[in-house]
């Protein structure tokens, strides 16, 4: 389960960490029980200010996404699973960012694939 | 070895110089002496070339830990770093044996202290975030995940042992010291469990499965062999202090639970020398990482 964020973008970096997260949930890949990692380790990982991470989970608490179970960690909640065509809207949302770019960049659909390719292999 | 062979060397020059009888050199004498101040220059080389960072071990242990080129090229880069700083955290430790106590203290303790400390910065570089689009798994990391049973008993009976040294300097009045030993018995492991700690939550980003995998082992690594065997030897050694300080109060029981803490500290740290992974060299088996 891999969290992408991207402080040069619009959106504040704890809604992009909130973001994922639930989409996670709904979707499935982080399952009810599933234990998150301490916010002093993801803010670590993700080179973030602690502040940060603990905004976006207090959100995820609030949106009854997780719960935090005092010493033993913080955990993910049952929660509404999203529908096939949710799932292949958001697909296809991040699939026509990416071509967009690459056009922009001038990249070819097979260059492109490769690409994608690549990071699939990598992440 | 560096301190056996050259006196070895010196010896044999003296007996070759006189020639047995005082009458010069003999050519055995001197076959032997050639022989033997090649082997003192190829110590001597070795040594200094291992302080320099020169580390040939290092890939090599990591060539039996993984078949993988990438792993093995994250694993020698900590085994490398890792057994340098120990190299100079001993070697430092026994400069300051000689230096401070001109050779009349104890050099197991000034050893593993050197080595202690080394190891534990070490392991506290800092990793900075790298600019723009970052990433990261959702992984748990814990000290638990790491921490071999057998190294976290280790810690916890030496730190118990230490509290309880320092508890019986409080009540002998005769034996102040040790509550200093005990305590800082506990101070060295209470560090390590810090850096423990540190380095369990060490920044991560998402990267491959493999490659988490072999940074998962340099972790584990890290946490026992690198931060968990040194303190508890080094703590050992200064728990082996306290009962010898505590003599006055518990009489010849005192020498004998530090003689039995010295040889204990002793035994540590000789299996755990360099890393104690340098048997990978002479038995190799199946690597760790398949």
């Amino acid at each position: 389960m891999i969290l992408s964020v991207d402080p040069g973008r619009a959106l504040p970096v704890y809604e992009q960490v909130r973001e994922q997260i639930k989409r996670m949930v709904a979707s499935g890949t982080l399952q009810a029980g599933t234990r998150l990692p301490t916010i002093r380790q993801l803010a670590a990982d993700l080179g973030l200010a602690k502040g940060t991470i603990e905004r976006a989970y207090e959100l995820l608490e609030n949106d009854t996404v997780i719960e935090t179970k005092g010493r033993k960690g913080t955990f993910v909640m049952e929660m509404a699973r999203a529908t096939k065509h949710q799932q292949t809207v958001g697909l296809a949302a991040a699939a026509e960012s990416l071509v967009v770019i690459a056009r922009q960049l001038g990249a070819d659909e097979s260059t492109t694939l490769d690409a994608v390719r690549q990071v699939w292999r990598n992440l | 070895m560096a301190v056996a062979v050259p006196t070895t060397a010196l010896s044999v020059l003296l007996v070759a110089r006189n020639g047995g009888d005082g009458s010069g050199w003999s050519v055995t004498g001197i076959v032997v002496f050639v022989v033997l101040a090649a082997l003192v220059l190829v110590v001597i080389l070795n040594f200094g070339l291992q302080l320099a960072g020169f580390d040939g071990e290092a890939s090599e242990i990591a060539e039996h830990l993984s078949n993988d080129l990438e792993q093995r090229r994250l694993l020698a880069r900590w085994l490398g770093r890792a057994r340098w700083a120990r190299l100079v955290g001993g070697f430092s430790g026994c400069l300051i044996w000689i230096l401070a106590t001109h050779t009349r203290g104890d050099l197991l303790l000034y050893g593993t202290g050197g080595i202690a400390v080394g190891a534990t910065l070490a392991e506290l570089h800092h990793i900075r975030p790298r600019r723009g689009p970052r990433t990261a798994r959702l992984d748990v990391r814990s000290v638990g995940d790491y921490l071999m049973r057998q190294d976290a008993q280790r810690m916890i009976g030496v730190g118990v042992v230490a509290f309880a040294v320092a508890a019986t300097g409080l009540v002998a009045t005769d034996a102040r010291p040790a509550i200093w030993w005990g305590l800082s018995a506990g101070a060295v492991l209470a560090a390590a469990r810090l850096a423990q700690q540190r380095v369990a939550s060490r920044p991560r980003r998402a990267i491959s499965a493999k490659l988490t995998r072999a940074d998962d082992l340099a972790r584990e690594l890290a946490i026992g062999r690198g931060l968990a065997r040194p303190a508890t030897f080094f703590a050992l050694a200064l728990v082996a202090r306290g009962f010898f300080s505590l003599t006055p109060a518990i009489g010849g029981l005192g020498e004998l639970l530090g003689g039995a803490a010295w040889l204990y500290a002793l035994y540590l740290w000789w299996h755990n020398r360099r890393l104690g992974l340098d048997f990978l060299l002479t038995e190799p088996r199946d690597p760790v990482l398949a």
